[in-house]
């Protein structure tokens, strides 16, 4: 059950919300950890017992860890914690790696992170263990973030899991920005993904260099709405329950450099490998050597994460390259100027991309070709003017993706979203979006449209 | 009242709702009822946002004030004052008005069911044999191998496929009347053919100019709408009209292509199964003097009758480097010089 569905916005929310708002306020999580587990059953009954199973798990290790608050850090404490960790992400490797498995059982590679986020943070002694199974199995399944993140840590929850109120005001604040995420995933990211699919579909060794780059583009932009705008729709749910849910993305193309874009893009993922993995191999403090092998370190367990074909490999590398570069020299030069780090970072991140989206690695290399085509002749019956139409049909969604891809629309809707144009301009996003959503789920074909 | 004023959007999304749902719910069997839903998944207004898409309004609903003017022409000062909703709504109660009496005229639900049935039925056959039969004494003519001037003077008409055959198959002297989206449905609706920089109608566009061949190829995107004989009565009667349009020419319909596997096998409505049958009954159409039946799936399928997976990305059309595979195909498959008829004069 995706959130830009009618099933999810006009059938399980609103009878889940009555029932959440119904009940008294000891039961509430209990409510909700159930309601989050259909949420889940609907969409993947089979690996339900996964779910719990790693809601136990990780419960009874993170108790056994610490029964007491004064028994402090020991040789038990390491080696349940290793126990746990191995548990976790040995089923993450399993299903995700191992070949063994035929699918990825949903939200796996999230709630993992999460879980392990919280089991770490007992062993350090930064949360205490959580004592309510009811409470703990909550955090871990809450549906608004199940799914796709964002990746919450524990201790942002835990007071608003004791005890949260909705007021009239948070919901509203709430059902706005549920609002606003499902603009920008339907009408933006869903539309413009179609010039993606069109470039797909005439295939990468018969497009134009003009449409290459308009499809790289156009990926970067459909990408960028899709996740955001379900990140949008995962806080606006959390603070129509009472959870303030942090923020996933912060403008990422307005970065001026790769290292800043991915301080702004999917930044809970970003903080979660900063504060698990590179913080603890040593950060930058042990010289450059050893910062350049924590990147490393950082950037292959990134490309991993996203998944285990060859070019998420080659989408990691490219990226490092990039950061190394910028460690090196790059960044001295880049900020010599206001103009010359927004052209660097839309040219090198709609690139990487390429190397994200496409998982044939040939077709990757075809496709550098076509948006460099003096590198090589891989072209096969290319319409030279393929792109015009394109360039008609969709100016209008890139004008829109640009748009709000800058801070600019965020920063007049912050000056008057207590005013009537304020809801008036949400209120015309929940039309457009309603026709949206409307028009392409009737239409099995929207994705491809004859 | 203050209080409510701090949940605008609330109150507009609980009263849109309520409000699209209650159009939605009283138009289910109305103007709506083409978009029946599964209730429980879909809400009544998504059938409202739908009719908008298609351009159906909610107050053309029948029983509304602006039908009123339909019924009693003059009676409603809405009619008079309002020029366009007047008879825009009014067509829809009036036509269902004219189709009822019409409709008793000609089956005659009565007891003479069967026998007018009956008479129909072999008239029909009867005429259908008698022109085939004894106006023309032409052979049927056979397919050769051409080369591409073959197709200077031929028109392509037919949805995102023959798009893409216009785009990426080289075929630089033939006339394309195609665009995405299209089926038979609007076939003679939408000004999608363009001539000398301008839109107009495939009827107007086809009584410009003569060719002398005309390649026609529809029916994947109607799939999902009406049967399979309302299909073929819209189809059959397309054909007979580029028959009375182009008289000099020679029609190829053209079988549908089919899909991948993966996407026949997932796909309830758009699969090869409904395919396979459009097809058998588009070349029943086929009489081997003007009309042609060819079917490019002996080009592009594999063993078992898909779409081959390595000719397309999104299961359904091939790749921009693969429409040689179509146009050898289509080379093959001109049309012998008329021998059957120089025998016959």
């Amino acid at each position: 059950m995706v959130f830009s569905s009618f099933s999810f916005l006009f059938r399980f929310l609103p009878v889940f919300l009555i029932i959440y708002y119904l009940t008294p306020v000891r039961f509430k999580n209990l409510v909700l950890f159930a309601g989050s587990i259909a949420f889940y059953t609907v969409g993947e009954a089979e690996y339900v017992i996964l779910l719990a199973g790693c809601v136990l798990v990780n419960y009874l290790f993170a108790r056994l860890m610490y029964r007491d608050y004064m028994e402090g850090r020991g040789t038990k404490q390491k080696v349940l914690l290793v126990l746990a960790l191995v548990y976790d992400f040995g089923l993450l490797f399993f299903f995700k790696y191992s070949g063994f498995a035929e699918e990825l059982p949903l939200g796996i590679s999230f709630y993992t992170f999460q879980i392990a986020a919280y089991i770490i943070d007992v062993y350090r002694g930064k949360v205490p263990a959580e004592r309510s199974f009811v409470k703990l199995g909550t955090y871990l399944t809450m549906f608004p973030q199940l799914v796709a993140g964002p990746i919450i840590n524990y201790s942002e929850v835990r007071s608003a899991l004791n005890h949260r109120r909705v007021t009239i005001e948070q919901f509203e604040d709430g059902l706005k920005t549920l609002i606003i995420g499902l603009g920008a995933k339907v009408i933006i990211a869903d539309r413009i993904g179609l010039l993606w699919n069109h470039v797909r579909m005439i295939g990468v060794s018969s497009i134009s260099t003009q449409l290459a780059w308009m499809g790289a583009f156009a990926y970067s932009l459909e990408l960028y709405f899709d996740f955001a705008g379900y990140s949008l729709m995962a806080r606006g749910l959390g603070s129509m329950l009472g959870f303030k849910i942090p923020v996933n993305f912060r403008h990422p193309y307005m970065a001026k450099s790769v290292s800043e874009f991915w301080r702004r893009w999917h930044i809970t993922l970003g903080r979660w490998f900063r504060e698990y993995v590179y913080i603890p191999l040593g950060g930058n403090r042990r010289g450059r050597a050893r910062t350049f092998f924590n990147l490393f370190v950082v950037w292959a367990l990134t490309a991993l994460w996203h998944g285990s074909s060859g070019n998420f490999l080659i989408w990691g590398a490219s990226l490092l390259c990039a950061l190394a570069a910028e460690k090196l020299f790059l960044q001295r030069f880049l900020e010599r100027s206001r103009v010359i780090g927004h052209v660097y970072v839309l040219f090198v991140v709609p690139l990487t991309w390429m190397a994200f989206a496409i998982t044939d690695i040939r077709e990757i290399w075809i496709y550098m070709t076509r948006l460099f085509p003096f590198f090589g002749r891989t072209a096969v019956a290319v319409n030279a003017r393929d792109y015009i139409q394109p360039a008609k049909d969709y100016w209008p969604l890139f004008a829109l993706g640009i748009l709000f891809s800058t801070p600019l629309p965020s920063e007049i809707y912050r000056r008057i979203r207590r005013r009537w144009a304020g809801s008036i301009a949400v209120a015309v996003i929940l039309a457009l979006g309603v026709y949206y959503l409307t028009i392409s789920t009737n239409n099995p074909f929207m994705y491809f449209n004859f | 009242m203050k209080r409510l004023a701090k949940c605008r959007v609330t109150i507009f999304l609980l009263a849109g709702w309520a409000a699209l749902s209650v159009l939605g719910y009283m138009g289910r069997n109305d103007i709506y009822k083409a978009y029946q839903k599964d209730v429980r998944t879909t809400p009544y207004f998504v059938m409202v946002f739908e009719g908008i898409h298609d351009g159906i309004w909610p107050w053309m609903m029948s029983g509304t004030p602006w039908s009123q003017p339909g019924e009693h022409v003059t009676g409603n000062v809405n009619g008079g004052d309002d020029g366009r909703p007047g008879p825009d709504a009014g067509g829809v109660p009036e036509t269902e008005a004219l189709t009822d009496p019409a409709g008793t005229e000609a089956p005659n639900p009565a007891g003479s069911t069967e026998s007018a049935g009956g008479t129909a039925g072999t008239e029909g056959t009867e005429t259908a044999g008698g022109t085939a039969g004894a106006g023309e004494t032409v052979l049927p003519r056979e397919f050769v191998q051409v080369d591409e001037s073959w197709f200077d003077d031929a028109v392509f008409i037919g949805d995102s496929r023959t798009v893409g055959l216009r785009d990426y198959g080289g075929l630089d002297t033939a006339t394309f009347y195609a665009t995405v989206g299209m089926n038979v449905y609007d076939l003679w609706e939408e000004a999608f053919c363009e001539v000398d920089g301008e839109k107009m109608t495939l009827a107007d566009a086809l009584t410009a100019k003569q060719y002398g061949k005309v390649y026609f190829q529809i029916g994947i995107n109607e799939m999902g709408t009406g049967t399979i004989d309302s299909f073929m009565q819209e189809y059959a009667a397309a054909v007979e009209r580029i028959k009375e349009l182009q008289p000099n020419a020679v029609i190829y319909v053209q079988g549908i292509m089919r899909v991948t596997q993966k996407k026949s096998d997932s796909d309830p409505i758009f699969n090869n199964r409904g395919i396979l049958l459009r097809n058998e009954r588009i070349a029943l159409l086929a009489d081997n003097v003007r009309v042609f039946y060819i079917d490019v799936n002996e080009a592009v399928c594999n063993d078992a009758g898909n779409l081959r997976e390595d000719l397309t990305f999104d299961d359904l059309h091939l790749y921009g480097s693969k429409y040689g595979i179509w146009v050898d195909f289509l080379l093959s498959k001109g049309i012998g010089e008329i021998s059957g008829s120089g025998q016959a004069e």
